[in-house]
């Protein structure tokens, strides 16, 4: 390693927990402030300090896993516009261009200058989801846009506070464009107070150990991510591991798109290519190089090891390669809404290709549908609302151990559904059951988690818009066990007549008072033979009544032990 | 002569007793736990130092055999009585999986399997409006199923009962009579009274899975009690901070999960108030992990939501509990090299046995606590009063081990890395409960107990930029004697949206207010004198999802007073406000409390009966400073007013204070030591 060792291995300790620390009180105290439950439920945030390379220093621990070292692109945009010398203390920077970001406009960062004196130490960077960033749809969310222009306001490095003074024009600009002005600065100003959090405190620790020895030190704690990734790398066996999967549509057209995953594992490299996986589409599941690159970062963590700290080191072993011109390297001005709808699958596939490296770290595929679900319509108190929700599904069995249930994706982390008893204090819905379906997993030696419904009645006026997955590529079994069930919405109307019998995307579905839509989520899929499920475990089911004596007999083998009734 | 009272700590391995006796003079013991019967332990140790037990007027006791029975797993079979359509929300959870990056994450298995959850058709909606009514004769028949299921508790728990209790009282009320005696019954609603079905059915169903052996464990432990003459009040430590009477306690013990810890901070309150300090940071740090808490105007903060074994654990509870920060750093806590090659101290702990290195017992890794005697921090012929000899040799032997030698550190500056890993992952944790809110730790004293707080209060406190430090005197002891001055106390609380936009409310402020009471008056009743009584609001700005506490004003409410106060709160613990905006209030809380009417003299009496000893010095390793030769005193002999200049330490029985070459340590007029240091 090149650089000189100038800090002792326990003042490195010390600076690299300091820096976490900084990242963590950045992000809890955008959680505590925000007005969205996008952002403070569902976790659609992240905070990171940046050099003056726009490398990550440190990024926070808690937000949806997918944000993994992916603040770079937008804090290079910003440095790309205004240039080093361009920031003054107490800026403002807000990014969600889709070509810097790879992400849907919704995603805004906001990112500050940090100084000392007149000197540009780097970046405090938050990005949260704004409930709204205008365009054709409340939430901006549909699954039919088809160009960037009809999503929303595309911010390309706009500075919306200049030495500390927010610019009254642009904010009123912004205000005038999107739908819940009052909700979406309330979360602007805790992304901004989260910036100011970071400046402060990597100013305080820059004064304690000296910016030279902060740089070095970093320098190492990235040198020592990257080894400690190298070796994970190097214990997996060298090899070209290819898999393929498709997303059931694009939104607009019917054909499934592709997604062509070849990783190769060669001594502590990895390499990643996603060539040959389907061109950009004219819907909205369009998402940019840094997203799928993250997707893949998500799963390259899982598979080599996912307790240690995110940094630019920690993914120097991995090279990605994504080719122009597909899906998964769109540009502006393609449509990105949904620009995550690809991620489950994507991690999902990288790990199936990874299991051809070994089986025991990878269990068999997850429900893997990101399972967004916003309702829309007026409250008992007359007022508009929005509530969004993600489905949660059953996860793959694996060697030793069945799949669990009540999940979201691998893309989500502390991530919290909202209660029934919210759902209906608050909005015009009734909640019938939320619960696990029986029979409905992969089966297997280790089976997957159980798929789960949800089913409500509206009570007043309410409206849906949904985005389901894996109907085309089912969650897939592995080493015998058989697939999962996919994801799936039904409408039944107020006197009992099947409205919808089976759908998986739509845009303001209207539910009017009485009637019911179930979200049925997908299951796990199996692993090994279900015939060598252990007896015990297939009787512990059937007491359960996690699945049925026909599927006991048919699929498992089991038979009733003598003078039995069942 | 006044009236006795005693408070017993019952741990794992020991049994902490303190007792005010008839003459007002404080006396304490330490016996082993005794299992299965830790009554019996406790009864003796009891009549050790106060001979007549029909004396103690009051016994106040606390427990981790109730906590430790959810964390082994090894409650009562438990079935749950839910609203059709719901038998499923405690496996399905919220969701949520707390460790991003684990493909293979579960949910925790649920306390009750599916086959003994069981459907009911009754419903309420989120107003309290009935939709379908209870089948008495569906009641019937799951309780005939539960007969043959033989379950020994049952938690009746509905859907939106928080709004209203009819349903789940009727169908416990009924499940009672069908059932028996031999069955515990309990419901979500009388635990708590906040929206979440999840975190409610889970309250619930914890407090049925230890409700039989609590009862069974409460009911020994008064018969020992009894047997040896005691014929007063036995009252039970519960998590807020407050004790309530052993009726209570069979009926809610999930309410004494935390009772050990709590003790402590309410100890920690008390001193602070006593030396004049309303704003504490309690530090208690013993051989497995080392808690914090905050304590702002002589009160501790309650969190409503509580995980029992800890967040990753994922078993909520909707009760109120004292906000402690827990992570496992302790005096036995692992050194070891993490995956990226630095070093990295605990939660892995050598336990009692083998327990650290220089125990001699075969342990081999090296802990905190062999760096301490490495650094000259411990005294080797002097741990815990010399009952045990402790092994410089085998420390510095772990010390030296090949598993730490890719660090190129020498065993001086590798146990010094210790010392300043252990120091700052418990900065971190102070953090959290200051910083993260607002606060700025240097605002704050610290109160430092616990077998070790008071060997690492002085370097955590210069971590954090502290000036002050209180050692109380007995710090091994002190939860007991926290315990000892516990008030009497119970929370209440309902859930509601109350957005203050209009007059009208205050009459719904008043309304919720008159239903709190209404709560709190079978408590109430029970009560000598005029309780102290409080109400706190969980306040947020309209659509929001986190809320702040703020103190509330229910006879004159008045929307533009508690605004300001709400928006001062806010801006304190987050940096900024958005004035103008509606606030609104998701649930309000009515704190009953009773001040105990004995009168606890200080711990320090207790040092008379110990040897004085005599001054000396030895060569002690600050992180700073490198060596220095620090006198080593024996706290008995030190006088009230007396001062002292570090580099010292300071030793008594279970405890050592290390005090740093820049601190100055005056002993307050109780007993207790005031370290501070000199800020340049």
């Amino acid at each position: 390693m090149a650089t000189k060792t100038r800090m002792d291995p326990i003042t490195l300790q010390i600076l690299q927990s300091n820096l976490i620390s900084i990242v963590d009180e950045m992000e809890a105290n955008m959680t505590r402030t925000a007005y969205s439950p996008i952002v403070y439920e569902v976790k659609d945030l992240c905070a990171a300090l940046l050099d003056t390379e726009a490398r990550i220093v440190a990024q926070a621990r808690g937000g949806l896993p997918i944000f993994l070292a992916d603040m770079g692109a937008p804090v290079q945009a910003g440095i790309d516009q205004f240039g080093l010398d361009g920031f003054a203390p107490g800026d403002v920077v807000l990014v969600n261009a889709p070509n810097a970001t790879g992400q849907h406009l919704n995603n805004v960062v906001a990112f500050s200058p940090i100084f000392d004196g007149v000197d540009l130490l780097g970046f405090s960077a938050v990005r949260a989801h704004w409930s709204d960033i205008g365009g054709a749809v409340p939430g901006s969310f549909s699954t039919i846009s088809a160009d960037v222009y009809s999503e929303g306001l595309v911010l390309n490095a706009i500075k919306l506070v200049v030495g500390g003074v927010e610019d009254p024009q642009i904010k009123r600009f912004i205000e005038s464009n999107i739908r819940y002005p009052v909700a979406t600065f309330g979360d602007f100003r805790a992304q901004l107070a989260a910036c100011r959090i970071g400046e402060r405190r990597y100013g305080e620790l820059i004064r304690r150990y000296g910016r030279e020895l902060v740089a070095d030190g970093v320098q190492q704690i990235w040198d020592r991510s990257e080894a400690a990734a190298r070796k994970r790398v190097t214990e997996t066996a060298d090899g070209v591991y290819e898999a393929h999967s498709f997303l059931d549509d694009d939104g607009i057209n019917t054909d499934p798109v592709r997604i062509q995953v070849k990783v190769t594992v060669e001594g502590d490299r990895m390499m990643v290519d996603l060539s040959g996986s389907a061109p950009e589409v004219s819907g909205n599941i369009n998402c940019g190089v840094s997203a799928s690159t993250a997707a893949v970062r998500v799963a390259f963590k899982s598979f080599v090891s996912g307790d240690t700290p995110s940094d630019e080191g920690s993914f120097r072993p991995l090279e990605v390669h994504v080719p122009p011109g597909t899906f998964l390297s769109a540009r502006e001005p393609s449509a990105m809404g949904q620009w995550s709808a690809c991620v489950p699958l994507l991690i999902d596939t990288v790990l199936l290709a990874l299991s051809g490296a070994d089986q025991e770290r990878v269990p068999a595929a997850h429900h893997g549908s990101l399972g967004p679900y916003i309702w829309t319509g007026v409250n008992r108190l007359g007022e508009e609302f929005v509530h969004v929700d993600t489905c949660v599904g059953g996860w793959g069995g694996s060697p030793g151990r069945d799949g669990g249930v009540g999940l979201k994706t691998y893309m989500h982390g502390d991530t919290h559904t909202v209660p029934s008893e919210i759902e209906e204090a608050m909005f015009p819905l009734h909640v019938n059951h939320h619960r696990l379906v029986p029979d409905s997993c992969g089966h297997g030696q280790w089976r997957g988690g159980l798929a789960s419904e949800k089913s409500y009645t509206s009570t007043g006026i309410a409206n849906l818009t949904f985005a389901l997955e894996r109907k085309h590529t089912r969650p897939w079994g592995r080493g015998g066990g058989t697939e999962g069930t996919y994801n799936r919405l039904s409408q039944i109307g107020a006197d009992g007549e099947m409205l919808i019998e089976e759908q998986q995307k739509g845009t303001l579905l209207a539910c009017p008072e009485g009637v019911t839509v179930v979200l049925m989520s997908g299951s796990g899929g199996g692993s090994g033979d279900p015939k060598l499920r252990p007896r015990e475990l297939v009787e512990e089911d059937l007491l359960n009544e996690n699945i049925t004596p026909a599927v006991a007999r048919d699929v498992y083998g089991w038979v009733p032990a003598e003078g039995s009734s069942s | 002569m006044q009236r006795s009272a005693a408070a017993i700590d019952i741990g794992g391995t020991f049994t902490d007793i303190v007792c005010v006796n008839p003459d007002g003079v404080l006396v304490a013991n330490k016996v082993l736990t005794t299992l299965p019967n830790q009554g019996i332990g406790a009864a003796n140790g009891l009549s050790e130092i106060q001979k007549d037990l029909s004396a103690v007027g009051t016994v106040k006791h606390g427990t981790t055999a109730i906590i430790n029975a959810v964390l082994e797993r090894k409650g009562s079979v438990t079935a749950l009585v839910t609203t059709a359509g719901f038998r499923d929300v405690i496996e399905l959870g919220r969701g949520n999986r707390p460790r991003a990056y684990d493909i293979f994450y579960k949910h925790p298995t649920p306390f009750v399997p599916r086959h003994l959850r069981f459907e009911l058709d009754a419903r309420l909606d989120a107003l309290g409006q009935e939709i379908r009514p209870i089948d008495e004769a569906a009641v019937s028949e799951v309780a005939g199923k539960l007969k043959a299921k033989g379950v020994d508790a049952v938690a009746v728990s509905f859907i939106n009962s928080y709004v209203d209790v009819v349903h789940e009282a009727t169908v416990a009320r009924m499940l009672e009579q069908l059932l028996g005696d031999d069955v515990f019954v309990t419901t979500g609603s009388e635990l708590s009274r906040e929206w979440r079905e999840f975190e409610r059915t889970s309250t619930a169903v914890l407090n049925g899975y230890v409700g039989p052996m609590s009862k069974q464990y409460l009911g020994r432990f008064a018969r020992e009690l009894t047997g040896a003459g005691f014929g007063g009040n036995l009252e039970l430590m519960q998590s807020n901070g407050g004790v309530f009477s052993v009726g209570d306690a069979v009926r809610q013990p999930i309410m004494l999960l935390e009772s050990g810890p709590v003790a402590g901070i309410i100890g920690a309150a008390e001193l602070g108030i006593v030396h004049g300090h309303r704003d504490i940071l309690a530090f208690d740090m013993g051989g497995t992990t080392a808690k914090a808490a905050l304590i702002t105007d002589g009160q501790a903060d309650i969190q409503s939501t509580y995980f029992v074994g800890g967040y990753e654990a994922g078993y909520p509870l909707l009760i109120p509990v004292v906000d402690v920060v827990e992570i496992g750093t302790g005096g036995g806590s692992i050194a070891w090299i993490d995956d990226l090659g630095g070093l990295a101290v605990g939660p892995h702990s050598a336990g009692s046995t083998p327990g650290p290195a220089c125990y001699g017992q075969g342990g081999t890794e090296a802990t905190v606590t062999d760096a301490n005697l490495l650094l000259g921090r411990l005294d080797a012929n002097n741990f815990l009063g010399g009952q045990i000899t402790l092994d410089s040799e085998a420390a510095r032997q772990a010390l030296s081990s090949e598993s730490y030698s890719s660090l190129g550190l020498d065993d001086v500056r590798l146990a010094d890395g210790v010392i300043q890993i252990a120091t700052l992952a418990m900065a971190n944790a102070m953090r959290r409960v200051t910083v993260e809110r607002g606060r700025d730790p240097r605002e704050f004293a610290m109160v430092a107990y616990g077998g070790a707080g008071p060997l690492h209060a002085t370097a955590l406190a210069e971590e954090l930029g502290i000036t002050r430090v209180i050692i109380p005197p007995m710090p091994g002891h002190f939860s007991a004697w926290g315990m000892l001055n516990a008030p009497t106390r119970r929370d209440f609380t309902r859930s509601r949206l109350v957005i203050l936009n209009s007059p009208s409310v205050k009459g719904i402020v008043a309304e919720i207010a008159e239903l709190l009471w209404q709560d709190a008056a079978e408590f109430v009743a029970t009560l000598d004198g005029e309780p102290g009584v409080e109400h706190v609001a969980e306040a947020r700005y309209q659509g929001q999802e986190h809320t702040i506490r703020v103190k509330l004003d229910v006879d004159d409410f008045d929307i533009a007073t508690f605004t300001e106060r709400f928006e001062h709160d806010y801006e304190k613990q987050f940096g900024h406000r958005s004035e103008g905006e509606l606030v609104e209030i998701v649930h309000i809380r009515l704190v009953v409390t009773v001040p105990f009417d004995v009168e606890v003299p200080s711990p320090s009496s207790t040092y008379e009966s110990e040897d004085a000893g005599e001054t000396s010095s030895r060569p002690v390793y600050y992180s700073r400073a490198g060596w220095l030769d620090a006198s080593v005193v024996a706290r008995a002999g030190l006088e009230v007013g007396a001062t002292l200049d570090g580099p010292a330490i300071i030793e008594e029985h279970a405890s050592t204070t290390v005090v740093g070459p820049d601190t100055l340590v005056t002993v307050l007029h109780d007993g207790s030591l005031l370290l501070e240091r000199k800020v340049d």
